[in-house]
């Protein structure tokens, strides 16, 4: 099957599917300030009914009326009838401007919406530019910007952006920019400082809570893959995952990526980017790999096994205890 | 103007039928249009075209939803302008959204006997089994041919949250086919 196939297939789907994605309004959830203010008026409409001596069966009415009022506010909401999109004041700054041109080409907020200034190392400045924001009247908003390198990383894949007016800088990423190599990769992105890893599962089984330490160090892990390792354009990306690895970049805003070993010698990591960069290793590589993840796997069976033991260990001792306690 | 009265001055061959549909989905018709063509003439062209192709189909259709039966003829359209431009005029969008989707599939031809519309069932009960903010995204993506940004603006997401929830579904996509018999 060719993704053109898959693509004229798609063009078929049920015509409901369609509709609703022509009609959907996303969900959004009551704002707890709205709660607060409510919760405040009430507040206000108990003090003064209770100043001015109020009859009490009068007050408990008007707080009925009231809450029956909050809570189809409410109901009005969840259900999505009232969403609004965010104004332009509301916005921060890289929501405004989420995307910039540096050199002819374009970068994207690593941080939209989400206001992460970026903490790692400035280097030199490149460039005075001016970004572009559309409001939703469709009114061009432009703003100065200073475009600035970030400490051992390449310019080509990724700049720190600095607003006129605002403080910080932020993180922009070329989503175009392609290696050829795992080595370019690291080296352009700086990889090995800026990622962090946490929780991981194998498979596509449990995900390992607050075990990450059991990965070993970023060098260990890392040491597996080759710099020699070619990049992968492929389609055959998508086979069952042997470890996915989720990854982190605080110092440029980045969360809950994923770094993923595929069953068939395929690295991925969406860290930076919209299209993940994949890359493929040797049989060998992979190989060692794969005992290295065998090995892992045992050390946390093993693992389970004592905390089971332990546990049961304390539940035999409930058990000898509480029958004298019940049938006494 | 509600749909079944649009579909109502269709039937009584009042050309008000395409003044109130151009109102409503005129800008629904372009955009499918131009995330294809990424040309503001010919997405126009095809717009009209649109109207005129409902204008034939109604009567005697009488199509329960009409918007997306809409964005299909101006889809049909659009990608008909493809096939007849051809030489190097595809738009990224297509462009992107088609390699996305390479990732669910092995890229040798498909089976002669396979069936597309099996294959369009299967996409659409694997679509049902989502949740409905997923195969929202899913069709944005790529039935309409959205781009990432556009797509987490209008759910109130942020880009990597929708790239991430696409990459997730791609691959449960694949491994439902495959569990449904399809050779991918």
């Amino acid at each position: 099957m060719t993704k053109e196939d898959l693509f004229k297939a798609v063009d078929g789907v049920d015509l409901k599917l369609i509709d609703s994605a022509v009609n959907y309004k996303p969900h959004q959830k009551i704002k707890l300030a709205i709660v607060g203010t409510a919760a405040a008026v009430l507040l206000v409409v108990f003090g003064t009914a209770l100043v001015t001596g109020e009859n009490i069966n009068n007050l408990l009415n008007l707080t009925r009326t009231t809450t029956g009022q909050q809570i189809s506010n409410e109901a009005e909401t969840t259900m999505g009838v009232t969403y609004t999109e965010q104004s332009w004041d509301e916005k921060n700054i890289t929501a405004k401007f989420p995307t910039v041109f540096y050199a002819g080409k374009e970068y994207s907020t690593l941080s939209y919406a989400e206001d992460k200034k970026t903490t790692k190392k400035i280097g030199n400045i490149l460039s005075e530019e001016v970004a572009y924001g559309t409001r939703p009247s469709t009114e061009e908003e432009s703003i100065k910007i200073s475009v600035y390198s970030l400490e051992n990383v390449a310019p080509e894949f990724m700049i720190a952006v600095k607003f006129e007016g605002h403080d910080g800088l932020y993180a922009y990423a070329n989503g175009s920019f392609k290696v050829s190599s795992f080595g370019e990769f690291l080296s352009s992105t700086d990889f090995v400082n800026i990622v962090s890893f946490g929780d991981f599962s194998f498979g596509t089984g449990e995900i390992e809570h607050n075990k990450g330490e059991l990965l070993g160090d970023k060098a260990t892990l890392l040491s597996f893959f080759k710099d020699d390792m070619p990049w992968c354009e492929d389609d055959t990306a998508f086979a069952e995952a042997l470890i996915e690895i989720r990854v982190d970049a605080p110092e440029i805003g980045i969360s809950n990526r994923v770094f993923d070993v595929f069953a068939n010698g395929i690295v991925q990591t969406n860290l930076f980017n919209h299209v993940p960069y994949t890359f493929k290793m040797s049989e060998d590589d992979f190989k060692r790999f794969k005992n290295y993840i065998s090995s892992l796997k045992e050390k946390i069976t093993e693992s389970e096994i004592n905390n089971s033991f332990e546990s049961s260990e304390i539940t035999t001792q409930v058990e000898t205890t509480v029958p004298l306690i019940v049938w006494e | 103007m509600e749909d079944a009265s649009i579909i109502e001055l269709f039937w009584e061959r009042n050309q008000q039928a395409i003044e109130e549909t151009d109102k409503k989905y005129g800008k629904l018709c372009f955009s499918v249009a131009n995330n294809l063509l990424n040309n503001f003439h010919d997405s126009q062209e095809c717009v009209s075209d649109t109207y005129l192709a409902v204008w034939n189909k109604i009567p005697p259709t009488r199509p329960n939803h009409y918007p997306a039966f809409l964005c299909r003829i101006s889809k049909n359209l659009a990608l008909k302008k493809i096939e007849y431009h051809r030489a190097n005029k595809r738009d990224s969008n297509l462009t992107l959204s088609l390699d996305e989707l390479g990732d669910c599939v092995s890229g040798v031809n498909i089976d002669a006997q396979l069936s597309y519309k099996q294959l369009s069932v299967a996409i659409s009960t694997f679509l049902y089994s989502q949740k409905e903010r997923d195969r929202v995204i899913f069709i944005r993506r790529y039935w309409f041919c959205d781009d990432i940004s556009y797509i987490a603006k209008r759910m109130g997401l942020t880009e990597n949250n929708v790239t991430l929830i696409l990459f997730r579904m791609r691959q449960s996509l694949r491994k439902y086919l495959t569990k449904e018999g399809f050779d991918i």
